[in-house]
């Protein structure tokens, strides 16, 4: 029985979140969503290689000189990185934005010792391709602790993840946007529940090249191609939405039938093509 | 003195790393517990895994959902401990760190100490001044090293202020404005419903800083690291406060303020004239958030605007710089008053009087990791000189409950002797 609803917004990791929760007891919801959105507010703190202050800056100044120790939320995340990076066959790499990043990882991670440490001098990382998504799976062990079973959050629009089903509905609807063209109709619609969906685009209208590098060649991506990713959790749409779309339709295509065992329903935009999906259910 | 970008680095003080200073390479290392894993002890966990050269032996907490939090953040080496008795019979660490409720401070600071740990504690130092004088002295003869959580004592860019007023860069201090406004409850969930026979134990519990029974109130939590930097930064703590606030707009059970207005006087000594009184005004709000969490240090000669993450030092204009008789280029942009047969052209901009600030270089740092950073070197050399020692958090406690008691009392109310 839904008959209450409390919703609130913050800035992190250069978007903006929102929380959209429902339930019966207006002051619980509003004192879950506060607690959602100071989570994500610490994760920015933590994970953004911009704030001098965060984890990931003073890995960047330091584990080129030697071993950095890390929390182990730190490098719990590194570790899913690196699974990640293993896993796409290079191509989610969280050092890939300073250029080529190659076979191998730069990012030498020693469990026992709790430390990360840089192979190379020009090594820095980047959470930006995981870092909203880590974010919204953290939020919705919130919801989940404190017996929110329906809600809505999202990072920047482009990563959402949706609990339960809203009061008219069965599933949660998500219009996709065209990337270039902000104002055309949706180009898709897709229908969550209890799972993510995160979109990735080539670049958007205001941009003159990619802000996505491909890890294998050092360059931006070319062309006007999008990826949306529907996965159980955020961080997995997030890590493969950017992934796919670094591979190319063709190689996505493929590595998806013949890779990966997974769960993932995977959509594609081109503009000559429109949506398809490339992989479902 | 002309301000340059070099001046303000020349005078910032040095930045600890672990790695140069703490510890040798054959030292063992300090041996730490915490007590307390909830939201602050939590963070205090995480920093302290970042530390080399400290060894979590142990986390407390008699709340399960949290103990298993602090573990997850310690990891599996670190042991668990519902009675922070048992933990220190135990163990017997080194030293401690105490993030637990305000009311409980001093029973196991006090224990602690008489354990022969070193111990940091959150701030505010203690629930009472009763206790934090007798803390303080128990501190005092047990030569125990001992910190306050007072972490703006660590941020590089109030290290670089600090530096800056007592080098007189903003002139005469004459008045200070500080606030933390916010825009939400400040209430935590609580993991079962209303409906539940468990819901008010665990509200209470979850919630204690709406409690006076457990709490300071807004003071207690916010204004104290604020009225900390202004004790600092002054070199002195007030002589009396008045203070207002009630619980106006959350009324939902709780009894601490979720709102308070405080006006202080800080009598500063001078050598060749009678004392001058700056006032300090502080304000805490639960209901809007447009002022944020900042200081607004005011000089005779400048401004210095402080957050934790930014510093910005707005000079003072002198009385040439004002625009007389429209020799701007924006003239057209401009409003024109008429005033005693001149034009004055004032810019639209309401904000203009300030120019454009001077930025504090922010240093790299993270001053909840940084504090522990400082805490840990003092316990690793046993010196009980620390950034946040005893009297400096006897002193900030102080100057919190006093505008508590004025809330409560009405009317002024005088600093307590602190020796």
């Amino acid at each position: 029985m839904i008959s209450a609803e409390r919703n609130r917004f913050c800035e992190a990791m250069g978007t903006g979140f929102e929380v959209f929760l429902y339930g019966e007891d207006e002051e619980h919801l509003e004192a879950v969503a506060v607690a959602v959105t100071e989570e994500i507010i610490r994760l920015d703190g933590v994970l953004s290689r911009y704030d001098p202050s965060s984890e990931i800056a003073r890995i960047n100044r330091e584990a080129k000189r030697a071993p950095v120790q890390v929390d182990r939320e730190v490098f719990g995340l590194l570790e899913k990185c690196e699974q990640a990076r293993r896993l796409t066959e290079g191509h989610f790499d969280v050092t890939a934005f300073i250029g080529k990043s190659g076979e191998t990882t730069a990012v030498r991670l020693d469990a026992e010792a709790c430390t990360v440490q840089f192979t190379r001098p020009d090594v820095a990382i980047d959470l930006g391709g995981i870092g909203k998504g880590y974010a919204l799976d953290c939020g919705r062990e919130i919801l989940l602790r404190f017996g929110v079973t329906c809600g809505l959050l999202h990072g920047g629009t482009s990563s959402v993840l949706a609990l339960g089903s809203p009061a008219d509905d069965d599933e949660w609807l998500i219009d996709v946007r065209h990337p270039l063209m902000p104002d055309a109709a949706p180009v898709a619609s897709v229908k969550l529940m209890n799972r993510a969906f995160s979109c990735s685009a080539v670049r958007h209208p205001s941009q003159m090249q990619s802000d996505i590098v491909n890890p294998l060649t050092g360059e931006p991506l070319a062309g006007h191609a999008a990826c949306g990713v529907l996965a159980a959790t955020a961080t997995d749409a997030e890590v493969f939405s950017t992934a796919l779309l670094a591979m190319g339709r063709a190689r996505a295509t493929n590595f998806l039938a013949e890779k990966l065992d997974s769960e993932l329903d995977v959509g594609w935009f081109e503009p000559n093509v429109g949506f398809i999906w490339i992989k479902s259910r | 003195m002309a301000i340059t970008r070099r001046t303000f680095l020349g005078t910032a003080g040095a930045i600890l790393t672990t790695r140069n200073l703490l510890q040798a390479d054959d030292e063992p290392p300090v041996r730490v517990a915490v007590i307390g894993a909830g939201g602050r002890g939590s963070d205090l966990i995480r920093a302290l895994t970042t530390i080399e050269g400290v060894q979590l032996v142990g986390v407390c907490d008699d709340y399960p959902p949290h103990l298993e939090q602090g573990a997850k953040y310690a990891g599996p080496k670190s042991k668990t401990f519902a009675d922070y008795r048992k933990l220190l019979d135990d163990l017997k660490p080194q030293a401690v760190v105490i993030a637990v409720p305000l009311r409980l401070h001093y029973r196991i600071a006090a224990d602690c100490l008489a354990a022969e740990c070193d111990v940091f504690l959150e701030k505010t130092m203690c629930y009472t001044f009763v206790e934090a004088k007798k803390l303080a002295q128990q501190v005092a003869t047990s030569k125990r090293v001992f910190q306050i959580g007072l972490q703006r004592r660590s941020n590089a860019i109030y290290k670089q202020a600090q530096a800056m007023v007592a080098a007189g860069m903003i002139g005469q201090v004459t008045s200070i404005k500080a606030q933390w406004h916010r825009n939400n409850s400040w209430r935590r969930p609580v993991p079962v419903p209303k409906t539940d026979e468990h819901w008010p134990a665990l509200e209470r519990r979850l919630n204690w800083r709406l409690y006076k029974a457990y709490s300071g109130g807004l003071m207690a939590e916010l204004g104290s690291h604020q009225l900390d930097v202004v004790n600092w930064f002054l070199g002195t703590h007030p002589k009396r406060v008045f203070a207002s606030g009630g619980v106006d707009y959350y009324r939902d059970g709780r009894d601490v303020c979720d709102n308070i207005s405080c006006l202080y006087e800080y009598e500063i000594a001078t050598t060749n004239q009678r004392p001058y009184t700056v006032r300090v005004s502080y304000s805490s709000i639960c209901n809007n958030a447009y002022e944020g969490a900042a200081e607004l240090i005011m000089g005779t000669k400048g401004t210095l605007y402080l957050t934790s993450a930014k510093g910005l030092l707005f000079q003072e204009k002198g009385a040439d710089a004002v625009p007389w008789e429209g020799g701007s280029n924006a003239a057209n942009a401009n409003a024109a008053v008429v005033t005693a047969g001149k034009t004055l052209m004032l810019p639209n901009d309401p904000w203009a009087h300030r120019g454009t600030p001077f930025e504090i270089d922010i240093a790299d740092g993270n001053d909840t990791r940084d504090q522990l950073v400082s805490f840990i070197d003092h316990v690793r050399r046993q010196d009980v000189r620390t950034i946040a020692d005893a009297s400096v958090g006897l002193t900030d406690c102080a100057t919190i409950l006093i505008a508590n008691q004025s809330v409560e009392a009405g009317g002024w109310v005088e600093l307590p002797t602190l020796s």
